[in-house]
């Protein structure tokens, strides 16, 4: 079936669609169960995948026929070779990975990065822990980034036109235009990229900008709101960023803020804040989370109490609570117009801030505009958090006198005709820009048009030059993470294919052609060096080596100021502007407004043609593969619509066509909708729907008084989780801090029947066992681990069609399920890898033995064995097992081969995997233990759905070990293994999710002692 | 004459035609086989060829592209293979049960149908012995199934039922086979005398082994003939059983059951009588054997078809009560699940077509009607197939964890794998029916009336 | 009638069901012999390579250590083929014009690597580890025979997986002293029975059946 990447939503069946229906209906238990299903049985017969006989076909037949005479076990190995270097490079043994410090960016957002290389193929990537972004963890993006760099879809050959052209040519062309603008002071040039965090890279365009005076910069991120950035910002000029102390706050209300998933700095948000989620009897304290928000994000979705409000009612809804914590105001008090859910919301929001003064904070959310920023940091201010909960770090801007212009007005000059010439690097605005068709007209009217990207877009298209740009482990550079922190970038490997890292491509353009990406930072970092302190060639040596090899630059050999320089600043009371601005109309609910938001998986778009993000289930939906507009079972009721129904949304002329998605908890009359889909220059071809069309600039990202039609169509989409319900089955145990932590719950916790097996026990092995421990109380449902794990183990991807068959590969799944009243649910997220059961189901009945228990305590799964009968798979309570139902690895496509992880087998058609605890991690820490005489140290072993987890929530170890870590979990109150009425004796247990709503008469009093 | 049997009570009415003289008995018989080819058959076997044909190219594609051809995926593993596998296994049963059980207990109306339905069991169990390997991920590996010595110093999992399996049908296979091949002994032997060229006496001779029709011969064969039959007998019970084992060994709700080795045996005679008396009543017309199949022939098996529906309705009622009595919530969910969930109309059929239909039963006129015996008949074939589709399919896509359910649909090539094999199975019967004599003359020429009776 | 069979006809039946009944054991005990053939494992096959090299001539002749070529095996689960350079260090000094080692002074020169083709081959789904074989005591010559006497290279064993249970099973009968793991031609004393109690002890060799440990 060739590469699964390139597989189109359009040519499928209509199956599964309104399976979601069924969910809710079961909350409601008004249709019976029978009606629900309708609409399953309308296609009785179809095929899977149409008949393509392709080469492969061919082959397979002809193996298939072999196959038939039994001889493909008996035919001996095909003959091999070994090659040997030439020159062997130092430190590198063959068989052993070695790991490369850098970092990555992606938006505002830089994560540092361990980079793990089995003979010079980066493999895989692994959070720093030295890195104040990363902490160890990584975000799903970090994951992906390995595929992309390994993406045969990549730019690779430099274009003019439609005609391959060279470097040298563009070197050429580079010095004419060089010429020109020496003439003009670079009139007329414009230069236009994403968010800059790489100093030298702004060092490089300020020589750029001094060099040619009249030239100018504009940024552009798609998925980044401009304004808030300066938003009540303490001082004028280049603006501080605020940097949030989660762990810090008691309470924290967020202004739908995604701080836990979508904003800079998240993985140490996320880290904080489960800090402040474990309850025991050492640390009985725990944090109250208070968000209001649209739809559920993954931030949403821990809160303790959550309101789901319009996002164009979330103004009003600060405006209210800065009104509730007593602050003064003019205007009429606002709180009149808002719903009694509402203002019961923001009393109690008030009154916890009040309650923990200087231990609470507000957050606003990132794409709110810079109203609702003024108004958080004022209460923040009022609140007395400054400096406790919330800090504020310099903004870089590179010495920089002026900030870079906006994309709107690089468009306007474009249109003004006053632009001759154009460098875009990497970002594409004909593409993902409100009005993307406008920026295109307005790039026809560019004499000039450059374009250095990953890959060719949209925009490359409309452009006469195409750079085919190195990805961040191609390239050296450096990077400024959210609180300051930097690091160098550094290469794993040559480009793959001759592409050039950004900082080249620049560096040519000033003339430097033959200036290396790892000349222009070392230089730059031994200029900074130099500035701050008179300083020996050999102490920057020393400096740098450090630096490379702890991914962090640690200022203090060279530099006396941390550049973390965050500092605490009160921010400027400009009161009356403020005042006025405190009580913003309360939107009428009856208009239907859009929200936009960047996709959870593919951000702005920039990863459409990564099949690991595509098919990773989007947190709380577990859609894949295309995108839905959100809407809440009110307004779907109203409106007559199911899950999957197509519609025609209308927005002042405008229109587009997309499913809708029914999401407990959503706000009513919003309706979500997520960037960065249906893109057409993208790896797979167009997946999903592009919701640009409805944007437009002072409108990016929410509007009021769209239309919605039905179209009277289903449009299959590929959830991964069909059924979000969980049956009153003991599955998820969810309880309040209380019940956490009174005795009773405990002791009822602990109580089980006793359980029989009719095999033998069996005996207990010496050496280590084996075990993993959960706790939901921290996991956020981010899907960081399931994405992970893909990477780790070669995991195939499989397409749309074959999700919708419920096909999907991944070995750890994350369930989401609803609880309660479907308007305002409980959420819950857990992750299920294999139980590792002591008496697994799956074991008795494979009659070939191909999954067997190992002395320490693991199910085996043994791939070259196994005839693939799926017994098994129907035989596994937890349903963790994936079948390779065709040849999904790929084994062809060679760049796909530079991915793959050396120490895991890459299965073929026909076997049933699962997973293994990383086993081949287990193995090779064994081994190295036993050659160095060194006995594995707790902690030594992580699996990589551990490491990569950004709240600690899975802890792996050896049980049998009362001390490790691992044991101490599962000996808490908290655990409990899942359906352990089947006596499967789980090795993976779980620790109860713990929510903290708090008891209100309590608070109630208080808040009026507080506030008055 | 009439009238004095009337008055004798005890006397029941004989098992074939009155009229039937020993003569006929090797003319009509045999003269389906040496009669020239007619065009019935001629069209009936080609259409069967046709299906033939398309089971072919189902099971290349399914080579050549993988398991994943099929509707089955996760948490539905199972599909169509198996449901047909189980199927078919449970329509062979109605040929041992006849030949061996009904044998051993003298029940001489047998006779006249015993041969035709070891074929069907022949030939039903060669079409359910395709699928176990067919749904193989890797189908090329089938034989790591058995036991041998390989060099990698590893052998099959004995404590998995699909293991047992492979003992249960190729034990069947090979023991219904050779009843069949004995019974026909004699008959080769008649058919070699009746034989007009050298060539056919030479072929049929062959396989009549020599058969001289002695006293010394009769005598061995008739003891070989009982000792298969008790040989035959236990797989009867055991077969259907250890099948059975595939399910209730899984701890799946609906399928871990201790009721289910009795009420799948019950089941697989219900549907291979039903499925007899599908192709016996157009074979019967067709060929005019109504003095050997007569009307009292149909209306026992009409009767054991009620009897047998009682048991799996039984079992049914059971499933249902102990999965209520039982308190297990699992086991609560499923079974409401199967009458009110999406699949609720696998349900409904099953209970229609296994329940109710058999009830008609209970009257005479409904027993002896043919065209209402031959609807029931074919109604209960359908029924026991989707009882089997319930049992696996339904159970599977609901199961513990509601993250994972899904739901399952056949895709083309299932239907095409399914029809296929009923095109197996109908191509060897037509070619049975054509070349060997379908019926056991040696047996009948027993039954034929004493022309004593008529001096009387 | 006349009769239809001549009489011999039935000695000749009989035969034939005798002959059937044979004709598969025959069969059976053929195949078992054929995938445990070295015909069938490629054991003691020498293959094609760009140089002739002889391991007799630099392992017995020239008495050079195996750990001078393949020098991660000890540290490695790849024990390592020696670059052109390592052959170079001699080579560059004796026999520097001999025809055959021209493929070597090319691949210096143009810095093309040089093809050798794979003697001892494990299957991709197999992950075996040099460095804790060594470890344990388990001679090179346990797994790659008598190198020593192969003017080239072929394989010493089946590597087939009943083969490597044999040991895994029970290492006693192979472990060897950690200084005899490179020596060919080890000679235990008094006896391997004694000798490997002895060492199984002292250097905690418990190898394990599990599949996990070689199959991943």
């Amino acid at each position: 079936m060739g590469n699964p990447v390139f597989v189109q939503i359009e040519n499928s069946t209509g199956r599964q669609a309104p399976r979601y229906w069924r969910t809710l209906a079961e909350y409601r238990n008004k249709e019976s169960l029978a009606e629900q299903s309708s609409a399953e049985f309308t296609h009785a017969i179809d095929d899977p995948s149409p008949m393509q006989v392709g080469r492969r076909t061919v082959l397979s037949y002809l193996a298939a026929s072999a196959g038939l005479a039994g001889l493909s076990a008996c035919t001996s190995l095909p003959e091999r070779e070994i090659v040997p270097f030439v020159q062997q490079p130092e430190y590198l043994v063959p068989g052993k990975p070695r790991y490369y410090a850098t970092a990555m960016q992606m938006g505002d957002r830089v994560v540092g990065l361990l980079a793990e290389t089995h003979l010079g193929r980066p493999t895989k990537l692994e959070g720093n822990p030295s890195h104040p972004a990363s902490l160890g963890a990584t975000g799903i993006f970090a994951q992906a980034e390995i595929l992309t760099l390994w993406d045969p879809d990549r730019a690779a050959t430099v274009r003019r036109g439609r005609n391959t052209s060279t470097w040298a040519a563009f070197a050429i062309e580079a010095g004419h235009l060089r010429e020109r603008m020496q003439r003009d002071q670079g009139r007329g040039f414009r230069l236009l990229t994403g968010a800059v965090r790489s100093p030298s890279m702004l060092a490089t365009i300020g020589e750029l900008l001094r060099q040619f005076p009249e030239a100018r910069w504009h940024t552009f991120e798609a998925a980044r709101r401009e304004e808030p950035a300066a938003a009540g910002s303490p001082s004028s000029g280049n603006p501080p960023v605020p940097v949030y102390r989660i762990a810090a706050a008691d309470a924290i209300v967020s202004l739908d803020a995604d701080f836990l998933h979508g904003m800079p700095g998240s993985l140490a948000h996320a880290r904080e804040f489960a800090s402040r989620r474990r309850p025991s009897a050492e640390q009985p304290s725990m944090n109250r989370l208070y968000v209001a928000e649209p739809t559920p994000s993954v931030t949403g979705s821990c809160a303790d109490h959550r309101l789901a409000a319009r996002c164009d009612s979330i103004p009003a809804i600060a405006g209210v609570l800065r009104e509730e914590l007593g602050l003064p105001s003019q205007g009429p008090a606002a709180s009149r117009g808002l719903g009694a859910e509402a203002r019961e919301w923001v009393r109690k929001a008030a009154a916890d801030l009040q309650r923990n003064r200087g231990r609470s904070l507000v957050i606003p959310g990132e794409f709110q505009p810079a109203l609702v920023h003024q108004l958080a940091n004022q209460m923040n201010a009022f609140l007395g958090n400054e400096g406790s909960t919330v800090v504020w770090a310099d903004a870089d801007t590179g010495g920089l006198s002026s900030e870079p212009g906006t994309l709107q007005s690089l468009v306007e000059d474009m249109e003004a005709g006053a632009v001759n010439t154009l460098l875009i690097l990497d970002t594409n605005p004909a593409y993902s820009a409100p009005e993307a068709k406008r920026v295109a007209q307005a790039m026809e009217k560019v004499a000039l048009r450059l374009h250095a990207g990953l890959y060719e877009t949209e925009t490359s298209r409309l452009c006469h030059w195409n750079l085919p740009m190195a990805h961040f482990l191609e390239s050296w550079g450096d990077l400024r993470a959210f609180d300051g922190t930097c690091s160098i970038v550094q290469p794993t490997i040559r480009p793959l294919k001759g592409q050039k890292p950004a900082l080249e491509i620049l560096a040519t353009v000033l003339g430097a052609p033959l200036m290396t990406d790892a000349e222009i930072v070392r230089n730059h970092w031994r200029r900074e060096a130099a500035s701050n302190r008179e300083s020996e060639a050999a102490e920057f040596d020393l400096f740098w080596r450090r630096s490379l090899r702890d991914g962090v630059i640690r200022r203090g050999i060279l530099f006396n100021s941390e550049v973390s320089a965050v500092g605490s600043r009160a921010p400027v009371e400009n009161g009356p502007a403020v005042g006025r601005a405190v009580a913003p109309p309360i939107p009428s609910d009856s208009k239907i407004e859009l929200v936009f938001r960047p996709d959870p998986t593919l951000y702005d778009g920039r990863y459409a043609s990564n099949g690991w993000l595509q098919e990773l289930p989007k947190p709380i939906t577990s859609l894949t593969w295309g995108n839905a507009a959100l809407i809440s079972a009110g307004t779907a009721g109203r409106l007559g619509l199911e899950s999957g129904d197509a519609v025609e949304i209308g927005l002042g002329g405008r229109s587009i066509e997309i499913p809708v998605w029914i999401v407990p908890g959503h706000a009513e009359n919003s309706v979500v909708l997520h960037l960065g889909n249906g893109r057409e220059k993208a790896g797979g071809g167009r997946v999903g729907v592009d919701v640009n069309p409805l944007r437009t600039w002072g409108a990016e990202w929410n509007v009021r008084g769209a239309t919605i039609r039905k179209l009277g169509h289903q449009v299959p989409l590929a959830a991964r989780q069909h059924h979000q319900n969980m049956e009153n089955r003991d599955l998820i145990r969810s309880w309040t801090l209380d019940e956490a932590l009174s005795k009773e719950k405990a002791a009822s916790a602990a109580l089980k029947p006793e359980l029989l097996s009719l095999y033998p026990e069996r005996p207990v092995r010496d050496g280590p066992q084996w075990g993993m421990s959960i706790d939901l109380s921290a996991c956020i449902g981010c899907g960081a681990c399931t994405i992970a794990c893909q990477a780790e183990n070669n995991i195939s991807v499989v397409g749309a069609e074959e999700v919708r068959r419920g096909r999907i590969m991944h070995w750890i799944r994350l369930d989401t399920y609803f609880e309660g009243d479907p308007s305002a649910p409980g959420i819950y997220h857990q992750p299920v890898p294999c139980m590792q059961c002591e008496n697994a189901p799956c074991e008795v009945v494979c009659p070939v033995g191909a999954t067997a228990h190992s002395e320490e305590g693991l199910n085996q799964m043994v791939y070259n064995r196994c005839v693939g009968t799926r017994y098994c798979s129907n035989n596994c309570p937890y349903k963790v097992r994936r079948f390779n139902f065709f040849q999904y690895a790929d084994y062809e496509t060679g760049s796909l081969k530079g991915q793959r992880n050396p120490d895991v087998s890459v299965r073929s058609r026909g076997v049933m995997e699962k997973c293994t605890y990383c086993v081949q991690r287990i193995e090779a820490a064994k081994i190295r233990s036993k050659v160095n005489d060194q006995p594995i140290a707790d902690g030594q072993i992580v699996t990589a759905c551990q490491q990569v987890c950004p709240t600690e929530a899975i802890v792996f170890g050896n049980i049998a070990d009362p001390g490790s870590k691992v044991s101490r979990a599962k000996s808490g109150s908290r655990n409990y293994t899942l359906l352990d009425e089947l006596n499967t004796r789980p090795r993976t247990s779980y620790l109860a999710c713990v929510r903290n709503p708090g008891n209100d008469l309590a608070e109630l009093r208080e808040s009026e002692g507080g506030t008055v | 004459m009439p009238a004095l049997r009337q008055l004798d009570p005890l006397e029941r009415p004989p098992v074939i035609g009155e009229d039937v003289r020993y003569e006929d008995v090797n003319r009509r018989i045999a003269g389906i086989v040496t009669a020239p080819t007619s065009k019935g058959w001629l069209i009936g076997f080609g259409v069967a060829f046709l299906f033939v044909m398309l089971f072919m190219a189902a099971v290349t594609y399914l080579f050549a592209r993988g398991i994943g051809i099929w509707g089955v995926n996760v948490p539905v593993a199972w599909g169509f293979a198996i449901v047909n596998f189980v199927w078919w296994i449970g329509i062979g049963h109605a040929g041992t049960l006849i030949s061996a059980i009904l044998l051993l207990l003298h029940q001489e109306w047998r006779t006249s149908i015993n041969r035709f339905t070891e074929a069907m069991t022949l030939f039903a169990v060669a079409c359910a012995g395709v699928f176990p390997i067919l749904h193989l991920g890797r189908p090329w590996f089938f034989y790591w199934l058995f036991p041998y010595p390989s060099e990698m110093q590893i052998w099959p999992q004995f404590r998995s039922p699909l293991m047992w399996d492979v003992f249960a049908v190729s034990t069947y296979g090979t023991v219904s086979l050779l009843f069949w091949y004995v019974g026909l002994i004699p008959d080769f032997a008649t058919m070699r005398d009746l034989a007009q060229t050298r060539g056919k006496r030479l072929l049929w001779g062959v396989f009549a082994l020599g058969w001289r029709g002695s006293a010394h011969h009769w005598k061995q064969y008739q003891m070989a003939y009982l000792l298969l039959a008790g040989l035959a007998t236990p797989l009867v019970v055991s077969v259907h059983s250890i099948v059975s084992l595939d399910f209730s060994v899984g701890i799946v709700p609906g399928w871990h059951s201790t009721i289910f080795p009795p009420y799948f045996v019950a089941g697989a005679i219900f549907s291979g009588f039903a499925m007899v008396v599908t192709l016996i009543l157009p074979i019967r017309h067709f060929y005019h054997l109504e003095d050997f199949i007569t009307i009292r022939h149909l209306d026992n098996m009409a009767k054991i078809l009620l009897v047998t529906g009682l048991i799996v309705g039984y079992g049914y009622l059971m499933e249902t009560f102990i999965a209520w009595y039982s308190g297990n919530i699992f086991e609560r969910f499923m079974v409401l699940n199967r009458i009110f969930g999406p699949y609720w109309w696998v349900w409904a059929i099953v209970i229609f077509c296994n329940v109710m239909t058999p009830q008609i039963f209970w009257s005479k006129r409904m027993r002896v009607n043919l065209p209402v015996l031959f609807a029931a008949s074919l109604a209960i074939n359908v029924g026991m197939w989707v009882e089997r589709y319930m049992i696996v399919v339904v159970s599977l896509h609901r199961d513990f964890m509601p993250g994972a359910w899904g739901m399952y649909s056949g895709t083309f090539w299932d239907w095409s794998t399914l029809l296929g094999t009923f095109g197996l199975f109908l191509a060897l019967l037509f070619l049975f029916i054509r070349g060997i004599p379908m019926l056991s003359m040696a047996e009948l020429r027993e039954l034929v009336p004493s022309p004593r009776k008529e001096r009387k | 009638m006349s009769q239809l069979f001549h009489p011999a006809s039935n000695a000749l039946s009989r035969f034939l069901i005798a002959g059937a009944l044979c004709g598969i054991a025959v069969i059976s005990t053929l195949a078992y012999a054929y995938f445990r053939s070295d015909y069938f494992t490629h054991r003691s096959l020498t293959q094609q390579q760009p140089i002739p090299f002889s391991h007799a001539h630099h392992v017995s002749g020239l008495g050079i250590e195996c750990q001078y070529c393949h020098t991660t095996v000890e540290v490695s689960s790849y024990a390592g083929i020696p670059n052109t350079e390592t052959c170079m260090s001699c080579h560059s000094q004796i026999w520097t014009n001999a025809a055959y080692l021209a493929p070597l002074r090319e691949s210096l020169r143009t810095g093309n690597r040089l093809r050798w083709t794979r003697v001892n081959d494990l299957p991709d789904y197999v992950f075996f580890n040099h460095s804790i074989h060594i470890k344990k005591g388990i001679g090179c010559e346990s797994c790659h025979g008598r190198v020593d006497k192969m003017p080239l290279m072929s394989k010493g064993h089946s590597l087939q997986m009943g083969w490597c249970l044999d040991c895994h099973r029970d290492p006693g009968k192979f472990i060897r002293p950690r200084e005899e793991v490179y020596s060919m031609g080890y000679v235990p004393n008094p006896s391997q029975e004694v000798v490997g109690k002895k060492l199984v002890a002292a250097y905690d060799a418990k190898p394990k059946t599990d599949c996990y440990t070689c199959h991943r």
